[in-house]
């Protein structure tokens, strides 16, 4: 069976190779890293910044945050076909793609720096590191 | 006696010398920069399709199919044929039921879920077939948005994926404009038309212009101007897909008109 057929809508679709890979679970990684970073901000101004306000819950929302920390990344992962291979994302990167953006290269679609420049355009550190890569600061 | 501060010293010297991939030293191989520096490659590869000449046979996509190891009977395909039917009220009608593998055996237009369209002959305007397949863009965005690198051209002009390297993350399937990329039913990694690069490297043609009864589809090289492919192209009017994303498309149309997408 082909990746995707299980629950794209094929109302929508009738060419071949239409099926949609990106689902629930890249809505799901956001979300839960948020969860991480609200928890970790709110248990913080107890502890670091001295709001007494929130003496209750600071406690509950460190166990909360680390616990959910080395989750959040799971439902990332999981959407790969090869989820072992993912850490290759940070190992072998390839520094033209937005994924890696907010990371390295700051050019990407979703960026403002990218968006100014035309929407797809890499970065200066992107052409810095990935000089054989066709991107249009290429021409 | 070994003092603490030097074993310290000595096992992290010997800890970050481990860690030192040898990948990382073949980056400063004068011999393989040089090789990487030189001139420009002598072929270019380039598609010319006539979309006069096309029936909607199929033969290429079951050539291809087999070919290339794709699934038979699963709806993905490396290359596929659409439908056109332009009728009188200005519709547009256009399908490819399972890519056009078996070719066009119904009147009817294919609307997958939604059922079978007839349409009267009188309704039609003008009916044609459209073969389509990897563009291999000189300004490819699927090689731009691969995070690991594991999609590349190759100095042929040819877009490929290192299976063994692919994360299948997808986001080369969802950038390509073509809808040319899908995941392989079996080996679960992002695939895509090469024009059969492991036939056209050893002097071969690629499967679909060898299986095409009314040469429809020809191969060519664009750096070789005695090439009949390249003469047609840059003598007769030609068009390409999409042309407005940028992506510099190689993959060259005759008689390609507005309703095509």
């Amino acid at each position: 069976m082909v990746h995707g057929e299980a629950w794209t809508v094929k109302e929508l679709f009738v060419y071949p190779n239409e099926y949609i890979y990106w689902t629930i679970q890249i809505v799901m990684y956001p979300f839960m890293t948020g969860l991480v970073a609200g928890a970790f901000v709110l248990s913080s101004l107890y502890h670091v910044f001295g709001v007494k306000q929130l003496k209750e819950i600071a406690r509950f929302s460190l166990v909360f945050s680390f616990a959910l920390l080395p989750v959040a990344m799971m439902p990332l992962l999981l959407h790969l076909q090869f989820p072992l291979r993912g850490i290759e994302v940070m190992l072998t990167p390839h520094f033209t793609s937005a994924i890696l953006s907010p990371l390295f290269c700051r050019g990407g679609p979703g960026s403002p720096q990218g968006h100014a420049a035309g929407g797809y355009a890499a970065g200066p550190l992107s052409a810095l590191f990935a000089p054989d890569t066709r991107g249009v600061g290429y021409r | 006696m070994i003092s603490r501060r030097s074993f310290c010293k000595k096992s992290i010297l010997i800890l970050g010398g481990i860690a030192v991939p040898l990948a990382a030293l073949e980056l400063f191989d004068p011999k393989k920069l040089a090789a990487d520096r030189s001139g420009p490659s002598t072929v270019r590869w380039v598609f010319l399709v006539d979309t006069h000449k096309c029936v909607g046979c199929g033969f290429c996509v079951k050539a291809c199919k087999i070919e290339n190891e794709i699934p038979y009977d699963a709806n993905v395909s490396r290359t596929w044929v659409e439908r056109y039917v332009v009728t009188r009220d200005g519709k547009v009608h256009i399908d490819s039921p399972k890519a056009a593998r078996d070719g066009f055996t119904s009147t009817s237009i294919d609307q997958g879920a939604l059922g079978m369209l007839k349409i009267e002959n009188n309704d039609i305007d003008k009916a044609f077939f459209v073969p389509k397949l990897c563009n291999q863009c000189d300004n490819p965005p699927c090689v731009q948005v691969c995070p690991v690198g594991a999609t590349y051209q190759t100095s042929d002009g040819v877009v490929l994926v290192d299976r063994s390297w692919c994360i299948g993350c997808g986001y080369c399937v969802m950038a390509c404009p073509y809808g040319v990329r899908f995941f392989h039913p079996v080996y679960h990694a992002a695939e895509k038309c090469n024009f059969c690069y492991h036939r056209i490297s050893k002097g071969m043609k690629p499967v679909c212009v060898e299986a095409c009864p009314f040469g429809a589809r020809r191969i060519g090289n664009i750096r070789d101007p005695d090439d009949p492919v390249t003469r047609i192209i840059m003598t007769e009017r030609v068009n390409v897909l999409k042309e407005e994303y940028g992506t510099k498309p190689q993959v060259f149309y005759v008689g390609l008109t507005r309703e095509v997408k």
